[in-house]
């Protein structure tokens, strides 16, 4: 079952499927709502329902990544796409998934791409580049990167540092 | 150009087969791949991540390095793959937080395979 930051990951993974370079994430959190909206360079070719059971240009067995974005955020969704910017936005219930951040965005910022975050939460901006943390030999990919990724991700919260 | 002798050879392979094992991705002898395709992450692949991370750094196994790849369906997710020169390619499936701790203690820490976790890979759907 997934939660509400496996949405972020899918929304993500979706991007890194349709061949994105550069990808922004910004994630707000308040009142017991998460809203979300990741903005990619990849190709967009779906026609029809993006959002639909199976829909995808990634052949069979895909496609089930929106469809569950749908069906977690309960229809707030939406896809769009101009000059070159697919933009996907979805609102969720804040079911706890963001209370360790470094948890959460761990799966999308070990991926070797372009790629920024930015978190509204607790009444506090954070932002987090894969550039920062390779500028700072804080990619969670291997043993010291973990710690300092940890680390990082800790002082951002805490507003110890700014990204 | 002056000839090689057969110890000036033997020395080169002695050499170069030590360097061959130490080659890997980036450097790193073992290389951990955890699938988080939709059905890896429904099953619970983030959890398993990032257990693997946390022991990762907690027991400092600087000789290893993790990524991810997308869905290993039909296989039992959340599916991990590891890839060392010493025990090659073993794969796993349903791997869990108590299984993903195994694999860390057991496998990367002390290169001995879980077999009772151990999986054939099928063919990934494409």
């Amino acid at each position: 079952m997934h939660d509400t930051a496996d949405l972020v990951i899918e929304a993500v993974m979706n991007s890194i499927e349709a061949g994105a370079g550069n990808i922004l994430v910004t994630i707000h959190i308040d009142e017991g709502m998460v809203n979300t909206r990741v903005e990619d360079d990849g190709l967009y070719t779906l026609i029809g329902d993006p959002f639909g059971e199976g829909v995808t240009t990634k052949g069979e067995g895909r496609g089930h990544g929106l469809s569950i974005i749908k069906e977690r955020s309960e229809g707030r969704c939406r896809l769009t796409r101009g000059d070159g910017i697919t933009v996907l936005e979805f609102t969720a219930r804040d079911d706890g998934s963001f209370n360790s951040l470094s948890e959460a965005l761990l799966p999308v910022l070990s991926i070797e791409r372009d790629m920024t975050i930015t978190i509204w939460k607790d009444g506090r901006e954070i932002e987090v580049s894969r550039s920062l943390l390779e500028e700072r030999g804080a990619v969670p990919d291997r043993a010291e990167g973990i710690r300092r990724y940890r680390r990082l991700l800790e002082s951002l919260e805490k507003g110890d540092i700014y990204g | 150009m002056a000839k090689l002798s057969l110890s000036d050879l033997r020395e080169i392979r002695s050499r170069e087969e030590k360097n061959l094992k130490k080659r890997d991705i980036h450097g790193r002898e073992i290389h951990v791949v955890v699938a988080m395709g939709t059905s890896g992450i429904n099953a619970g692949a983030k959890l398993t991540l990032n257990t693997i991370a946390d022991d990762v750094e907690k027991l400092g196994l600087d000789n290893v390095i993790i990524t991810q790849t997308g869905s290993a369906a039909p296989n039992p997710e959340p599916v991990v793959e590891v890839y060392s020169s010493k025990t090659g390619l073993v794969v796993y499936g349903s791997v869990d937080k108590d299984a993903a701790h195994r694999i860390v203690s057991e496998h990367l820490k002390e290169g001995r395979i879980l077999e009772d976790l151990r999986i054939e890979m099928q063919d990934k759907e494409q």
